[in-house]
């Protein structure tokens, strides 16, 4: 069994040494197309983090109805803070606000200039515990929020938010699909490119099956060569993430940190990294086996 | 050893390649199936060994049918029929010894027994100095002893040869049939397709001659 293997695996090593064009053709195409799907992971991710650093940095604010007594305030806030996720609860003034607002600029201040600080309500500002991703947890904090008696609404940038996360749906569902086109595409391609080497032994092919040789001992050989154009593809394309993710990564975040603060750009991780191997493997394989059934089921004569 | 009742094969465009053939080869004996060029010789020997199917009637080998056997069984089947080529179907990318070795290989034969018996039957053949030759180096008489060394190194129970002495000189023509000979001897039931007469009246042995796909046996 293991002599077979051995065998095997020989015959694949020897048939891509010995057609080096063929080989670096269809690694390089598997390894070209898993560096965009990889290339387009990476930037799912980023935006995920994105998403996260925006959350993290969000506020929750709930404002006072006017008929709240001011003393009754501070057991709101309290209350507000008594929540899970929520970690500061921070009561700001209907003065404070008006000096929030003027404190925004000239023509701010001019529009407010006179005006009583009876007009703004009062509110408290939520400060949310760790950080979020996820929209609907925001979502139940906004609406157990609003039903508590003596606040009138809330705000959270919830039209931001849902923007953002719609944007990352969108993007999963694309890559979704367009991570299964690639796969098909790709697999094709492969399997074209290995029906050339397949052709140009196709006499090798006949005479094998000729003196005896079952398809699976002809097939087998192929298989091992696509796993090794595979693994060669696969593994040029996690190479590349890490070379884009050490030379660009640092610029891209540089260049992305005025939008963004404390946003890490990163192109590379080892998870993508064995994805995109074992990807690679699967087409290689899957791609020669192709190739190759297709040939095997001609008739000799 | 080969049975065929009222066998047919018809190619497309209603090209009637043997008709209503019926005869019996039996075990360990030498057959020469003559006829002029044409007269369905390669035929019947291809539907032996399976690279063709008849289209009507039935063909047993060593007792088994094999008109309908599958893929996996018709290439253990091959394992047991050694066939040298009318063309030789050597690769000519392999040497003398991968050639010859290539038989062996697809049994999954361990590697030391597949050297020790390659050489054996290349050294029978009188080819044991070319072992790492290429054929498109060799003579047309050397190229057919290397193909039958790969029909022989299985040690096959029947050995088909289609016109084996093709292109040679007498001499050359007389150490091949001599390979086939001792094969023979050996116990293979060998079937020699040709249209050389001064081999069927020098050889003495049953002939059975076609005639435009049938059988004409005297
Ligand atoms: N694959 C094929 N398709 C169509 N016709 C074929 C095919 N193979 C053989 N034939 C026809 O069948 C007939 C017998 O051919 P075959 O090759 O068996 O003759 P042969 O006796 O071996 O001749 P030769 O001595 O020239 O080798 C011929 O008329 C040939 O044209
Ligand atoms: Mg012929």
């Amino acid at each position: 069994m293991m002599r077979r293997l051995f065998y095997f695996a020989g015959k694949g090593f020897r048939s891509v040494r010995d057609s080096p064009g063929i080989s670096l053709l269809t690694a390089g195409t598997v390894g070209a197309t898993l560096f965009v799907a990889g290339l387009y992971v990476m930037a799912l991710q980023n935006l995920e983090g994105l998403a996260l650093i925006w959350g993290r940095t969000a506020t929750l604010t709930a404002y006072i109805d006017d008929a709240v007594p001011p003393e009754g305030r501070e057991p709101l806030r309290a209350r507000l803070e008594a929540f899970e996720q929520v970690e500061h609860a921070v009561l700001v003034s209907p003065i404070e606000a008006l000096e929030r607002f003027k404190a925004r600029g000239a023509s701010a201040a001019a529009l407010v200039e006179g005006v009583s600080e009876e007009i703004l309500p009062a509110s408290i500002e939520l400060q949310l515990e760790g950080g979020f991703a996820d929209l609907t947890a925001v979502e139940k904090l906004a609406l157990q929020t609003r039903e508590l008696p003596g606040v009138t609404d809330v705000d959270y940038g919830q039209q931001e938010l849902e923007r953002l996360q719609t944007l990352l749906d969108l993007l999963r569902m694309g890559g979704l699909i367009a991570g299964i086109l690639i796969a098909i595409a790709t697999a094709f391609i492969v399997s074209n490119t290995i029906r050339l080497t397949v052709y140009a032994r196709r006499d090798e092919i006949i005479i094998l099956r000729l003196v005896g040789a079952t398809n699976g001992f002809i097939r087998t050989p192929y298989l091992f060569e696509g796993l090794i154009w595979g693994l060669a593809g696969g593994g040029a394309s996690a190479l590349m993430m890490w070379l884009a993710d050490v030379s660009l990564a640092p610029q891209i975040s540089i260049a992305v940190a005025n939008v963004v603060g404390g946003l890490n750009i990163h192109l590379f991780n080892l998870e993508v990294a064995g994805i995109l191997v074992v990807a690679g493997v699967f087409l290689g394989v899957f791609g020669s086996g192709l190739a190759v059934g297709r040939f095997i089921d001609q008739e000799t004569s | 050893m080969i049975q065929l009742f009222h066998v047919y094969k018809t190619f497309s465009g209603d090209q009637q390649a043997l008709v209503d053939i019926t005869m019996e080869i039996e075990k360990g004996e030498f057959v020469y199936l003559a006829g002029a060029s044409g007269a369905g010789k390669s035929t019947l020997l291809k539907l032996m060994f399976c690279a063709l199917r008849p289209t009507r009637g039935q063909l047993l080998v060593n007792g088994r049918n094999v008109a309908r056997l599958g893929t996996k069984a018709i290439a253990y089947l091959r394992r047991n029929i050694g066939v040298v080529f009318q063309d030789f179907k050597l690769l000519p990318r392999l040497t003398v010894e991968e050639n010859v070795a290539i038989a062996r290989e697809i049994t999954g034969a361990p590697r030391r027994d597949i050297r020790r018996q390659t050489y054996s039957i290349l050294k029978e053949v009188g080819l044991a100095h070319k072992l790492h030759q290429l054929p498109p180096r060799l003579s047309g008489g050397e190229q057919q002893r290397v193909a039958i060394a790969r029909a022989l190194v299985n040690e096959p129970q029947i050995l088909l040869a289609d016109e084996p002495t093709g292109n040679l000189d007498e001499e050359r023509s007389a150490e091949i049939m001599g390979l086939l000979e001792q094969a023979n001897n050996r116990g293979t039931t060998v079937v020699v397709a040709t249209h050389d007469r001064n081999l069927l009246e020098s050889a003495n042995r049953r002939v059975i001659t076609l005639e435009d796909g049938r059988v004409a046996e005297r």
